[in-house]
C-alpha cells in the first residue's frame, strides 16, 4: 500500500522486519527483494508520489515540487555546479533519461582490485544486471522515435569518427515526447515506481511517502529503526513525527542524503562517512543547423557513444524542457527574441567524463548536504579535448554555428579553425556551464576500513543491522550512467540480506 | 507569500530585470508584461522549498539593493533606466570576476527560465509536442503524427 500525505499527516509508529530509506533506484529494488524474501518491509520516502496529472512541461515549477532543493542544489568547490536529484516516489528514476548501461568491465576490475571487492568480477553481478534489465524492459531506443535532433547527433558523432548508436533505456513504447526530465506523463518510462515498487507492494511492502528521515535509531551498536518528520509536499511544513522500528535498516537515500543521515545520527565510520565524493563532469555543444530540427520532439537522450580515445568519456544527445535547456541560451535584451528563432534548428551533444575529481559531503545544520568537489585542471583540459570532436562533428554535418556557452571562448564557433580555442588550455572549471547529476562514493565500500565506512557486503562498520546500498557505496565514478549499476548492486546486496539466490 | 520589506525589494528587482530583458517588440514575441513575469516568478518562488526560496529571494534583493556595489554609478536597480539595467546585467554575465559572473548568470537563467515557461513564449519559439498533457497548466501545441510522419534517417 502506498500511503500519501493525507494518511500520514498525523504521524505514525510502525514495526517491521526491514525499513528501506528512499524509494529510488536502489531503494525500490531493495524493497522488492526484501518483501519477496518474506520480510515485513516498510519504505520511507521524503517526497510525494508523482501522478501523470502532476507532470508538467513547466520545468521550473515541476522541479520546485519534485526535485531536491527545488532543482537548485549545487556542488561547490572548483565551481558552482548544479546537481539534480528527484525528491518523489521513485526518486531520480522518475526524472532522468532512463539510460541503462552495464558497468564497464575495466571499472569492475579497478574497483575490485583497489577496494578488495572480488564479487564485482563474479557472474552473480552479471545475473543481477540481467534481472534489472529484464524488469525495466531495457531496449535500444527505436529509430522511429529519434526525431531529427538525435539523428543529427548520430551523424555528427559519426563525422567526428565516433561510432554512436541508439542508447539502451528503460522505456517501453516511447512516444518521443522528450519530457523525461519533467516526468513521462504517458507512463512509458519504466521508472522504479512502475517497474519495482509494484512487486514490493504485491509482496506486502508498505510505502510511506512525505516522510523525511532525520535519524537512525540505535541501541548500543545496533540499528533498530529510523525516525523523522512527515512533511507537507506543498507547504513543506513538518506536521508530525514518525518512526519505523526494524532490526534491518537499509539506507538507499542517495549520495547526498545517506551520508548526511549517518552523520546526523552520530555514525561517522571513523571519519570516512562523507569524506569522499566523486562525480562525472562534462560540457555541451549546441549546433544550430540550416534545416529545421524541432528538437523538442524525439527521445530525450536517444543516442550515445563511448569514446575510444579518452577512457571514461561518453557522448550523448540531449534535450530537456525547453524552458530549462534554453535558460542560458542567447543574448540579453531584444536580440534574444531573434536568437530564440534559432532554437528550432538546434541539436545538442554533451560529453560526460569520469575525471579524477574528488570531494566530500557534510551535513548542514538544517539537515541538507553541503557538497564540495575539486576538479583538477588536467581533467578540464581532457573534457575540452573530448568536446572538440563533438563541435567539429556538428560543423561537419552542416551546423551554421555551434555554441558551448563557455566563458572566455567565442560565443559562436563557425569554422573548424575556431575549434582550437577549446583546447587552448585557458578554460577553467568555473568557465563551463556544467551539470553533475552522476554523483558517487560518499560512503565508499571497501575491504579496508581505513578507506571506506561500508564493508564489501554493504554493512556500515560498527553498527549491526545497518546497510547502505545506493551509489554512495561506489568506490568512484562508474564511467557510464549509474542507474543500472546502482540497481544491480542493490539487487545483489539485498538479495543476500534477504537470503534469496543470487 | 507575504509582502514584507525583502519581498517588496525582490519584486522590484524581478519587475526591473524582466522589463529590461524582455522589452516590447515588433517581432511577435511576448514582452515582460504579456508573459506575466512578475506574478509567475513570485508564484514559482512560493513553490520552492524554504531554503531555495530564501536563496533566490536573496539573489533578487541583492540585485535591487547591491547593484551600486556591483556596478559603480548604478543606482538602485529598479530606479535606473531599462537600458542601464540591461548593460549592468550584461557586464555581470561577462565579468572576469567569477563570483560576479555567477551572480549575473543566475539572474539571467532564472529570468529566461520563467519567460520561456509562458505558453505565448513557447508558441513564439515554435515548441510543439507529440503527446497531449491534458492536466498541464502549461499547454503547448500537440502534433501527434510529427514523428511518425517523417522517415527516420537510415530507414529503408
Amino acid at each position: 500500500m502506498i500511503e500519501r500525505f493525507d494518511s500520514v499527516r498525523q504521524g505514525y509508529a510502525l514495526e517491521a522486519d526491514a525499513v528501506v530509506v528512499g524509494s529510488g533506484a536502489a531503494g525500490a529494488v531493495a524493497a522488492a527483494n526484501l518483501a519477496e524474501a518474506g520480510l515485513r518491509t516498510v519504505v520511507v520516502e521524503a517526497g510525494p508520489p508523482v501522478d501523470p496529472s502532476d507532470m508538467s512541461r513547466d520545468g521550473p515549477r515541476f522541479m520546485a515540487r519534485y526535485y531536491w532543493e527545488g532543482g537548485l542544489r549545487m556542488l561547490t568547490g572548483s565551481a558552482p555546479i548544479p546537481t539534480m536529484q528527484g525528491r518523489c516516489l521513485g526518486g531520480s528514476t522518475v526524472v532522468n533519461s532512463a539510460i541503462m548501461l552495464p558497468l564497464p568491465r575495466w571499472v569492475r576490475e579497478e574497483w575490485a582490485a583497489e577496494e578488495g571487492l572480488p564479487w564485482l568480477l563474479e557472474p552473480a553481478l552479471d545475473r543481477a544486471f540481467e534481472r534489472v534489465f529484464a524488469r525495466c524492459k531495457v531496449a535500444p531506443t527505436p529509430m522511429t522515435v529519434m526525431g531529427r535532433r538525435n539523428e543529427l547527433a548520430l551523424e555528427a558523432l559519426a563525422a567526428a569518427g565516433i561510432p554512436a548508436g541508439p542508447l539502451p533505456r528503460a522505456v517501453e513504447g516511447c512516444e518521443g515526447a522528450a519530457d523525461c526530465i519533467t516526468g513521462c506523463a504517458g507512463g512509458r518510462k519504466q521508472s522504479v515506481d512502475r517497474s519495482y515498487l509494484p512487486h514490493a507492494l504485491r509482496d506486502g511492502a508498505r510505502v510511506m511517502t512525505c516522510s523525511e528521515v532525520d535519524g537512525i535509531l540505535t541501541e548500543g551498536a545496533r540499528a533498530t529503526g529510523v525516525t523523522g518528520w512527515v512533511v507537507d509536499p506543498v507547504t513543506r511544513e513538518r506536521t508530525a513525527r514518525f518512526s519505523v522500528r526494524a532490526p534491518k535498516v537499509i539506507l538507499a537515500a542517495g549520495v547526498m542524503a545517506s551520508p548526511v543521515l549517518l552523520l546526523r545520527s552520530g555514525i561517522r565510520g571513523g571519519g570516512r562517512v562523507g569524506a569522499t565524493l566523486y562525480a562525472h563532469i562534462g560540457a555541451g555543444a549546441m549546433g544550430v543547423m540550416e534545416e529545421v530540427v524541432d528538437p523538442w520532439i524525439g527521445a530525450t537522450q536517444g543516442v550515445g557513444a563511448i569514446s575510444a580515445e579518452i577512457r571514461g568519456m561518453k557522448y550523448e544527445s540531449l534535450w530537456a524542457a525547453t524552458n530549462l535547456i534554453a535558460a542560458r541560451w542567447g543574448a540579453l535584451g531584444a536580440r534574444f527574441y531573434d536568437q530564440l528563432q534559432d532554437l528550432r534548428h538546434a541539436t545538442v551533444v554533451v560529453v560526460v567524463y569520469r575525471g579524477a575529481v574528488h570531494g566530500r559531503v557534510r551535513a548542514r545544520r538544517n539537515g541538507l548536504p553541503a557538497m564540495k568537489l575539486t576538479i583538477p585542471q588536467s581533467e578540464i583540459d581532457t573534457t575540452m579535448r573530448g568536446l572538440r570532436p563533438a563541435v567539429e562533428g556538428l560543423l561537419a554535418v552542416g551546423a551554421r554555428y555551434v555554441t558551448t556557452s563557455i566563458h572566455g571562448l567565442p560565443k559562436t564557433i563557425r569554422s573548424p579553425a575556431e575549434v582550437d580555442a577549446l583546447v587552448s588550455g585557458r578554460v577553467r572549471a568555473r568557465d563551463i556551464p556544467m551539470t553533475a547529476n552522476h554523483v558517487f562514493g560518499s560512503c565508499r565500500m571497501s575491504a579496508d576500513p581505513r578507506r571506506g565506512p561500508v564493508d564489501p557486503e554493504g554493512r556500515v562498520r560498527g553498527v549491526d543491522g545497518l546497510w547502505v546500498v545506493d551509489t554512495s557505496v561506489f568506490p568512484s565514478g562508474s564511467a557510464v550512467n549509474p542507474q543500472a549499476t546502482c540497481m544491480a548492486v542493490s539487487d545483489l546486496l539485498t538479495r543476500r540480506i534477504g537470503g534469496l539466490t543470487t | 507569500m507575504g509582502d514584507g520589506f525583502w519581498m517588496r525589494r525582490a519584486t522590484d528587482a524581478i519587475a526591473a530585470a524582466a522589463e529590461a530583458l524582455f522589452p516590447p517588440n515588433d517581432r511577435g514575441a511576448p514582452d515582460w508584461l504579456s508573459a506575466d513575469m512578475v506574478r509567475r516568478t513570485r508564484r514559482w518562488l512560493s513553490e520552492l522549498p524554504p531554503e531555495s526560496r530564501r536563496l533566490v529571494t536573496l539573489l533578487f534583493v541583492a540585485t535591487e539593493l547591491a547593484a551600486p556595489l556591483l556596478m559603480p554609478a548604478l543606482g538602485r536597480f529598479s530606479r535606473t533606466s531599462p537600458r542601464r539595467r540591461l548593460r549592468a546585467m550584461q557586464r555581470w554575465c561577462d565579468s572576469r570576476f567569477a563570483p560576479l559572473r555567477f551572480f549575473g548568470t543566475a539572474l539571467e537563467s532564472t529570468m529566461k527560465m520563467m519567460y520561456l515557461s509562458h505558453p505565448d513564449s513557447m508558441r513564439y519559439v515554435g515548441v510543439y509536442k507529440t503527446t497531449a498533457h491534458p492536466d498541464d497548466p502549461l499547454q503547448v501545441e500537440v502534433r501527434p503524427d510529427a514523428l511518425s510522419a517523417r522517415t527516420p534517417a537510415g530507414s529503408p
